[in-house]
């Protein structure tokens, strides 16, 4: 259906719809809405795509301002700033500078997460993970570069066809990463296929990606892609 | 007092580039409209500092404004857009993620500007109803009958584009 010269989804109006996903509703009447989507299929599937849009957006604007080229040109502003600011401990410093200074392969990463995580589990599921979307979507970033770093050694060190087992500090996240095997992309540049199971809070996904080594432990990923059936859009 | 100002400038600079960028579609422009908004912070003498975030916000967006209406900057930037993309590594870090990312871009991208700005005022930045509508100096309800316009247009070429 065409959500665009709609008045309603599923009988309810939209910009009710969209006061609850904008957090403008009362507590109180927040869960009514919510009690109501529990129910309605049509309306609990607008307001997780419109949700899903939302961290989307904001993921493909920070994507690009990540840039090798968008850095060098925010350099100048940064410097200035940094002139102009009284002395800041360092601690508190990283804490400010957060999203948009993180790898864009992090990002990437984080994306497809967010694209397949939607497609698990049935549509009132669906709606329970939405609501804790913003926390979700910090957890994963930690544990995606958790996972990160442990594909990195797995693809140094672990032969093909071994399965190793691997889980996060916290314990959240568990995966069983595999090597499939070795490529040799030219001028002595190695690549590996290797395919993952990760578990994060009792979601389940098996990924299959190459990654290629760029230096000792440190391995870029090129591609990176769902298998699960039920995950295709 | 201007070093304070700069504190709180470099703490809401992430999101004041994402919300120029969001506007213009362009990493140069957005960084000059950061640039200039922030050498007015410099020129206001403080008189905003008890909302200067949402200060801020306005200042980008008129800028923004201004830009467009000025002269044919539009063209300009596109070419300076042209070359940026020109100058991306290639494969290295395009996973089809990233390529994923670059069609929302492009869905934001073709949003009427008067719907684009709320969009990115509250979905991506998180500001009430009553806030976006005072940043934007617009009524409430045009700011929720916008929100709903931008927002079912997205999800309907979202829908399309996957299918």
């Amino acid at each position: 259906m065409k959500f665009v010269d709609s008045r309603q989804v599923g009988g309810i109006e939209i910009e009710l719809l969209n006061s609850y996903i904008d957090g403008q509703l009362e507590h109180r009447s927040r869960a009514e809405i919510e009690e109501i989507l529990r129910l309605n299929a049509e309306a609990s599937n607008y307001v997780v795509q419109a949700k899903k849009l939302n961290a989307l957006t904001r993921l493909s604007l920070d994507s690009a301002l990540a840039t090798p080229d968008a850095r060098e040109l925010q350099a100048p502003l940064n410097r200035r700033l940094d002139h102009a600011q009284p002395e800041i401990p360092a601690a508190e410093r990283r804490v400010s500078r957060a999203f948009w200074e993180r790898p864009l392969i992090a990002i990437a990463a984080s994306v497809l997460l967010l694209l397949s995580g939607y497609h698990l589990g049935t549509l009132s599921l669906e709606y329970e993970v939405e609501r804790q979307l913003t926390a979700r979507e910090q957890q994963r970033v930690h544990a995606l570069d958790a996972l990160a770093e442990a594909r990195n050694r797995v693809l140094e060190y672990i032969p093909s066809g071994t399965i190793h087992d691997w889980s996060s500090g916290d314990g959240l996240t568990q995966a069983k990463l595999t090597p499939i095997r070795t490529l040799r992309a030219g001028d002595n540049q190695y690549c590996r296929e290797f395919q993952e199971h990760v578990s994060f809070q009792g979601r389940e996904e098996l990924l299959r990606g190459i990654s290629c080594r760029v230096a000792k432990e440190q391995w870029r990923t090129r591609f990176i892609l769902p298998q699960n059936e039920s995950l295709k859009m | 007092m201007r070093e304070e100002w700069s504190a709180q400038f470099a703490e809401c600079l992430p999101k004041l580039r994402r919300f120029a960028y969001g506007l213009c579609g362009s990493v140069v422009m957005a960084e000059d409209l950061a640039q200039e908004a922030f050498t007015r912070l410099l020129a206001t003498d403080g008189e905003q500092h008890e909302y200067l975030e949402r200060w801020l916000f306005r200042t980008v967006r008129n800028l923004y404004i201004d830009q467009i209406r000025k002269l044919n900057v539009q063209e300009r930037y596109q070419e300076s857009i042209g070359a940026l993309h020109g100058s991306l590594p290639v494969t290295a870090d395009r996973s089809e993620n990233l390529i994923a990312l670059e069609h929302i871009r492009e869905l934001i991208a073709q949003l009427p500007r008067e719907q684009r700005e709320v969009l990115l005022l509250v979905g991506v930045e998180g500001y009430s109803y009553r806030e976006a509508s005072e940043i934007l100096n617009l009524p409430l309800g045009t700011i929720t009958s916008r929100l709903a316009r931008a927002r079912g247009k997205l999800i309907d070429a979202y829908a399309e584009q996957l299918s």
